[in-house]
């Protein structure tokens, strides 16, 4: 059991006290069993504000996070958050417990190469969009996650921001309209801009429609799917 | 007779009875500007009362006090391009606004300003404005039906459901009234009746505003409270205001049947809503306030002081004056609301007119009419009848509340219920990004 | 020449199904698009509608997405702190006081107290004046156009005594690591108290009757949205809506920071869980609010607002999760230094994005009317949940 605290600048007023790390031996001393679940010892790090910082593998960290919801009470998920160390990447949880009033971190580390871990959503619902985001930004799978698909940048963005390696990419080009089926499905992504496309519309009416850079197609634009029936009437802008 | 006599008599005095082509004239001149640019008027009190009662001022820069703007909104509207897009039904597209706008026009004529500012022809006052304001429901459906868009036409089926639903409590909160015209004709007054002989009461609204002024301020609104607010909640509702204004919201999803109207067609329908809420509020003064009564509308006062002609004159403009001051305040309740409430959802405002208002109004028909058979004397069927019904009234008040505050939660219909499925964990996903 | 293309989208189910009579039966999709008077920025819904009936609801983020996570990491720390005004908007000091906050309990460094009593005041002014933001626009959708006004009226006040004391009005920069900015200028203190004055005893009891006993109002709100205290649990819920389920937990009182450890706040608990509750309890926290601004104010020390800290700060290596009551919930910064002037990874935990994700859970069954009143009980701030 190791409690680490911070040492503080000169002429700060302490803010951890005896009373307090007494508060923190009971929640160091209730996470004891998750050695057992891990199998080795798992050193607990009081860190400031009073959070306790434990690192688990990946293998085991549903297994921990069940744990710690059914036995211990950390109901709310608080955060989500992934890191890239460059060497490897990080993914950070820092669940609640509302009735103790604890708060814990754990830290799972994940190589390069096979950034996937399996997701909590089935522990704490609050992971669904955690999760999603985290994706997003960092490229990191979570295994049974029911949706995981991006939810801060656009659907065809490439390049996951956060990573220190990212750097804005020139806008790449694609051949076709990148809209899905899916009706209501806008089209945003850099195939758009730049060019003007003829489209005929296809609900009986008859008018062309001009598309502007950045114009919402809605599903008539798709190419695809329509030729098979109706040859697409678009003079090729060279936009290969 | 000389050919300037035979003009003269039929300027002034076509049947004998007073009445002449002149009073025609001016009677058709001054309703139709008055309702008119009250329509315009009105637009600017709104932006003005409401902008108070918000703590700020409305409109203040063109000209003193904003009052510029009476004039330059209709111009502007009149100044936008006409933007029709392309529209499934032409000719329904392009009538809608004037069918809706036709009835309300053709309401003016009912309207007594003052004894001599009236259309006496007019024996079926009452009806007659029901049966017009029941055309404007045509004139939403074509416009939901003419605007090629689904949520337009989905808007428009509601509101004419709206208005057709708040027709009925409408019509039956003036049966009262109706009621009372005939408890106080001649022939049903004094100890011994004549039943055979008592008229059924007059639905002119000319004839129903005399009758409330024996004295001049027994206005109907003091036996029939009940009736003014129920008449008045179901005006609001006719004529699409807060809180039954879920077709014009802006902030709800389904847009409204105005969606596609833009220039001078909105301001069609515009002018025609506004319109509309002149015409209902004049009814309601006529009806329970008293019409052109008051103090200083007094005839003979008039014409034994100044003379017979000059006194009519001014006696018919007090008359005016008191018409429109009282028909005013009443619109002026109409801001007000809007300023104050919050729309109610649909359901809620079906359940309202159906299960709220048709039984109160049916209730009050009901028992009016048993104090009106059962207690003899015309002056105290009247206290009776106007305490029972303020007692309703505080009532209503009282338990509104209970009616209208319980919301039910929505439940899935049993198809897409059995449809609904939990997303499965997928065990481990392709990549979905190049 | 065909890309064969794998949708992204979830299995919103196809769009026409056939019944087991061989006929089809469409259900209709409608999109309550990006602009939208009454969806509280830039957020985009995408129902799925049987007749009148939600039964499922997508909602799709990221239209304000700025990349603020992205640019702190490329900021000194002092110069980060003004892009925490862009994460809410509407509450830029408390943001502000969350990143300040996570630098400083890194480094360990405890401002003095009249700063963190300044640090109260503010970040209270700055709970009322989001409060009333939600609360008016609330009425706004509900369709009552004057409590609006009358809410941006007061929030006026709240806005010029911030430009008195830091020169902005909506986004300030006030904060310091290890203080605030300025002192107060001479005659604010006077300002705020006959501000808090006209707000408590006049504005406060004229919304009051204007929206809670007006029955159009309780009839739209009474009984719509409920969310299960379990459920509002297990979906992270912080904030007046979790508040307003019947679970009492307010970062102020369960993790005192700053001079909330010497001023006690009252949680301000429903248990109905319905939308009302939650406008009733953002009402009463304004009140709630009120009290403790006035306490803070007769308990204000002396003494200086900032701690000494160098303008190019390096922090020592290490992390730190910090978390404040936001006026829309828990505001949780995770924050990574490598002993540089940079930060190695500043989250930010935004508790509307957390908010948010119950909201397809919650629309299911309901009408389409309800739609805008339960969204804008949840009270987002597209700012947060997209950052």
């Amino acid at each position: 059991m190791d409690i680490v605290r911070r040492p503080l600048r000169s002429g700060a007023v302490a803010t951890t006290s005896a009373a307090k790390n007494a508060q923190y031996r009971d929640l160091v001393r209730a996470l004891q069993p998750i050695e057992d679940i891990v199998g080795h010892p798992v050193p607990r790090i009081l860190m400031g504000g009073g959070v306790v910082g434990m690192e688990i593998e990946r293998e085991h960290l549903v297994a921990v996070c069940r744990f710690l919801r059914d036995e211990l009470n950390f109901d709310l998920l608080s955060c989500i958050s992934g890191v890239d160390m460059i060497t490897h990447l990080e993914v950070v949880y820092h669940p609640r417990s509302l009735s103790r009033n604890w708060i814990v971190q754990i830290k799972t580390k994940l190589p390069l190469d096979n950034p996937e871990v399996d997701s909590v959503v089935g522990i704490w619902a609050a992971a669904n969009w955690l999760e999603r985001e985290t994706y997003d930004l960092f490229g990191i799978r979570f295994v049974g996650h029911p949706d995981l698909r991006r939810i801060l940048l656009d659907d065809d963005f490439v390049g996951h921001p956060l990573l220190k390696s990212f750097r804005p990419t020139p806008l790449t080009w694609k051949d076709k309209a990148t809209t899905q089926a899916d009706p209501v499905a806008a089209v945003s992504g850099e195939a758009q801009r730049g060019i003007e496309r003829h489209v005929p519309k296809h609900l009986g009416q008859g008018t062309l429609e001009r598309l502007h850079p950045g114009t919402p197609t809605f599903g008539h634009a798709h190419q695809d799917a329509l030729e098979d029936d109706m040859p697409a009437e678009e003079p090729e802008q060279g936009s290969q | 007779m000389t050919l300037f006599t035979q003009i003269w008599n039929w300027l002034i005095d076509i049947n004998g009875d007073g009445h002449g082509a002149l009073q025609f004239i001016i009677t058709f001149v001054f309703s139709f500007g008055f309702v008119m640019t009250s329509a315009a008027v009105l637009v600017y009190l709104e932006r003005k009362i409401m902008g108070f009662m918000q703590d700020r001022y409305g409109p203040l820069h063109n000209g003193p006090w904003g009052l510029y703007q009476i004039f330059l909104d209709p111009i502007k509207l009149l100044l936008k391009e006409d933007v029709s897009a392309s529209v499934t039904d032409n000719v329904v597209f392009h009538m809608a606004p004037m069918v809706f706008f036709a009835p309300v026009i053709a309401s003016f004529v009912i309207l007594p300003f003052s004894p001599y500012l009236t259309t006496s022809a007019l024996e079926t006052g009452i009806i007659y404005y029901v049966a017009l304001s029941s055309l404007d429901v045509i004139g939403v459906i074509m416009a939901g039906w003419g605007s090629n868009n689904k949520y337009a036409l989905i808007g428009g089926l509601r509101s004419a459901a709206q208005m057709i639903s708040y027709e009925l409590p409408l019509v039956l909160s003036l049966v009262g009234v109706v009621m009372l015209t005939s408890a106080l004709s001649p022939a049903c007054q004094g100890a011994h009746p004549n039943l055979a002989k008592c008229s059924i009461g007059s639905i002119s609204l000319s004839d129903i505003t005399v009758q409330q002024m024996h004295p001049w301020w027994l206005w109907f609104v003091l036996i029939q409270p009940l009736g003014l607010l129920l008449y008045y909640t179901c005006g609001l509702a006719e004529t699409n205001r807060t809180p039954f204004d879920l077709p014009e919201a802006e902030s709800e999803l389904v847009a409204g049947y105005l969606t596609e109207y833009s220039g001078m067609r909105w301001a069609l329908f515009f002018l025609g809503e506004y319109g509309n809420m002149v015409i209902v509020s004049s009814v309601a003064t006529a009806l329970f306030l008293g019409g052109w009564s008051g103090p200083g509308a007094d005839l003979g006062f008039w014409t034994s002081h100044i003379g017979t002609l000059p006194g009519e004159i001014v006696f018919n403009i007090f008359a005016t004056a008191w018409f429109i001051i009282k028909m005013y305040g009443l619109l002026s309740v109409f801001i007000w609301v809007r300023a104050t409430l919050p729309r109610l959802r649909a359901d809620q405002l079906m359940r309202f007119a159906w299960l709220v208002l048709i039984p109160l109004t049916l209730a009050n028909i009901l028992i009016l009419g048993v104090v009106l058979l059962a207690i003899p004397g015309i002056t105290l069927k009247l206290v009776v009848a106007g305490i029972i019904n303020w007692i309703m009234l505080a009532g209503y008040i009282a338990f509104l509340g209970r009616v209208t505050g319980v919301s039910p939660v929505g439940r899935l219909p049993k198809r897409a219920q059995a449809r609904l499925r939990v997303p499965e964990p997928i065990k481990a996903l392709a990549p979905v990004e190049r | 020449m065909v890309t064969e293309q794998k949708s992204t989208w979830p299995s919103i189910g196809p769009f026409y199904e056939e019944g087991a009579e061989g006929f089809r039966t469409e259900e209709m999709i409608l999109n309550l698009g990006p602009q939208h008077p009454s969806t509280h920025g830039v957020l985009r819904l995408v129902l799925k509608l049987e007749g009148e009936t939600v039964v499922q609801c997508t909602p799709v983020l990221g239209y304000l997405h700025r990349g603020i996570e992205k640019i702190l990491e490329n900021r000194p720390y002092m110069g980060g702190i003004r892009y925490m005004d862009n994460a809410d908007y509407l509450s830029p000091m408390l943001n502000e006081t969350a990143f300040v906050g996570a630098v400083e309990q890194l480094m360990g460094l405890e401002p003095p107290r009249r700063a963190q009593y300044i640090r109260l005041i503010t970040n209270e002014m700055q709970r009322i004046a989001s409060h009333l933001v939600g609360i008016g626009t609330y009425g706004l959708d509900l369709g009552a156009v004057t409590p609006i006004l009358w809410c941006f009226r007061d929030r006026e006040g709240i806005l010029s005594l911030f430009e008195a004391l830091g020169g902005s009005r909506f986004n300030v920069n006030y904060m310091r690591i290890g203080g605030v900015l300025h002192d107060f200028p001479p005659g604010w203190l006077r300002r705020l108290e006959q501000w808090l004055d006209q707000f408590e005893h006049h504005s406060l009891p004229e919304l009051d009757g204007l929206l809670t006993g007006n029955e159009i109002f309780e009839g739209r709100t009474q009984g719509v949205g409920y969310i299960d205290p379990q459920q509002a649990i297990a979906y992270g819920l912080t904030g007046p809506c979790l508040r307003a389920s019947g679970v009492s937990f307010d970062l102020r009182v369960d993790r005192p920071y700053g001079a909330y450890r010497e001023i006690k706040v009252n949680p301000q608990v429903r248990q109905e869980g319905d939308a009302f509750a939650r406008y009733r309890v953002r009402f009463q926290e304004m009140g709630e609010s009120v009290r403790l601004i006035r306490e803070a104010l007769d308990k204000l020390p002396g003494g200086p607002i900032s701690a000494r800290v160098p303008v190019a700060l390096r922090p020592p290596r290490g992390e730190t999760y910090f978390a404040v009551e936001s006026s829309k919930g828990e505001l949780g910064i995770y924050l990574i230094s490598d002993g540089s002037e940079y930060p190695y990874r500043a989250k930010i935990r935004g508790p509307s994005f957390v908010n948010l994700s119950i909201l397809p859970e919650l629309l299911r069954g309901h009408k389409i009317s309800d739609v805008i009143a339960i969204l804008g009980s949840i009270d987002i701030v597209l700012g947060e949940v997209d950052r």
